[in-house]
């Protein structure tokens, strides 16, 4: 990442020393998985997900002057990525399918293990099916309690970083977080119970 | 409201690590209380547990990461889908022929050595996030050297700290698990050194070639050092298979070494990975 910048970079304007620079560069590859597994998310699509996570990393270095070290470089790439999304929907009018997203044939939620097994014709772990059964009811969900528990229990994000990239109060963030597990456990509460420390089916 | 209805409106705030001060407090004085809603906790726990570890793993789409790598070095992979603006600098590109294939394969390898480094990083991350879960928790080296028979296409040997008298143990065996590395099941063995997560992943040499970095040769093994997000990410090769150890010890994490070099013989073969100028 040595190089990264060097061709416009400004401490003056922008207070960030050289080598923090160069670490924005590895923390941006650091998170692309997230990115492309949020942009799957959005997009429902593997393709459109490439692109857009493709795009915000070209915003990100576009705007790169308007990133702090002190903040979370993770919430700032989630917040570009998401805007950049909505204003595609909106480019292309699609906001209406923002709000209704079905299921994908390609199922990008389909946990990859599952799918090899059963390929491969052999049976699927009980971790597996577990995982298969959780995924589906947070596919079940409405967009945007989907998209909260996603952010807060796939991301790690807390709740106010949530806030900021959804673009919504905190107040908001919490009530939707709240109806969704509640939502999950109704559906899931079959399926688990505790065993001697362990979860399982 | 009751205590009880109060305290379970404050579970998912508790275990989500939103609840602060005197709401904190007085929570958890009402749990030390309550033993229904100490239990009712723990299925909120077990709860969220399972959705946590349930997290989907996408598999990035060829050459993206490394496109991207190369973007974010101001520079292109040639014949790479590009965007529009960049078009200019394929064309350019293309003109350099032969220096540029020649570039582009030393880049190649340099993506793959840093594809394993990012992984581990990322994995590491993730134990730190409580969003890995262990397939085993054991302390025993040999539990989970038999664990990962038939499971992974090596066999992984884990050595034995062998105390001496009165001494305690420098670090503890937490567990491990599979993960998924370029379409491949590799080996990850979580450890903790002075309650300091160390993350420990293997997989074969063909998935893995460490290359670039610091390097520092000891012993007829070459390591590679790299501080990302503060954290110290090893990688090295050896008999056919890669490592990448991650941790957050101190100098070049070279303390971490003592898991699979437990006896004193061997420690000193690692003195070289300490930084001089620490």
């Amino acid at each position: 990442m040595r190089t990264l910048f060097r061709k416009g970079w400004n401490k003056q304007n922008t207070g960030i020393e050289p080598a923090e620079v160069q670490d924005f560069g590895v923390q941006i590859l650091v998170y692309l998985e997230s990115l492309f597994g949020y942009a799957v998310n959005l997009s429902k699509d593997f393709t459109s997900a490439e692109d857009l996570v493709q795009e915000t990393v070209l915003r990100a270095i576009k705007n790169a002057e308007s990133w702090h070290p002190n903040t979370n470089l993770k919430a700032w790439l989630f917040t570009i990525q998401r805007n950049i999304w909505i204003n595609e929907c909106h480019r292309q009018q699609r906001a209406a399918e923002f709000t209704s997203l079905g299921p994908s044939e390609e199922d990008p939620w389909g946990p990859p293990e599952l799918h090899r097994e059963l390929s491969a014709g052999n049976v699927p772990s009980e971790q597996a099916w577990l995982r298969h059964k959780v995924l589906a009811a947070v596919e079940a969900l409405s967009p945007a309690h989907r998209e909260v528990v996603l952010l807060r229990d796939f991301e790690g994000f807390d709740y106010k970083e949530i806030a900021k990239i959804v673009g919504v109060p905190i107040g908001t963030v919490m009530s939707r977080l709240n109806r969704a597990r509640s939502e999950l456990r109704k559906r899931l509460q079959h399926l688990y119970q505790r065993k001697d420390g362990v979860v399982s089916k | 409201m009751s205590a009880c209805e109060q305290a379970r409106l404050q579970f998912v705030y508790f275990l989500d690590g939103e609840l602060l001060g005197a709401e904190l407090e007085e929570f958890e004085a009402h749990l030390a209380r309550c033993s229904n809603c100490r239990g009712a906790l723990e299925e909120e726990r077990d709860f969220i547990d399972t959705l946590r570890s349930a997290k989907p793993t996408h598999r990035l789409p060829e050459g993206l990461h490394a496109r991207l790598s190369h973007r974010l070095q101001g520079k292109n992979l040639p014949g790479l889908p590009m965007r529009t603006p960049f078009r200019p600098l394929m064309a350019a590109a293309a003109l350099v022929g032969i220096a540029v294939i020649i570039f582009s394969l030393y880049h190649l390898r340099t993506a793959s050595a840093a594809d394993f480094e990012r992984f581990a990083t990322e994995t590491h991350l993730k134990r730190l996030g409580g969003h890995l879960p262990m397939e085993i928790a054991s302390e025993s080296p040999q539990a989970v050297s038999d664990w990962y028979i038939g499971k992974v296409p090596f066999r992984l040997s884990l050595p034995n700290y062998q105390t001496d008298p009165g001494e305690q143990k420098p670090y503890e065996l937490q567990g491990a698990r599979l993960v998924e590395f370029k379409n491949e099941f590799a080996a990850y063995i979580g450890y903790a050194m002075g309650g300091r997560p160390i993350s420990l992943i293997v997989t074969t040499e063909q998935l893995a070639t460490p290359s670039g970095g610091e390097q520092i040769k000891s012993h007829g093994l070459t390591f590679h050092f790299r501080t990302i997000q503060g954290l110290k990410v090893l990688t090295w090769t050896d008999k056919g298979l890669a490592y990448a150890q991650v941790s957050d010890l101190e100098g070049r994490g070279q303390q971490s070494c003592i898991i699979c070099h437990p006896g004193p013989s061997s420690r000193h073969l690692f003195d070289e990975l300490k930084d001089k100028n620490n």
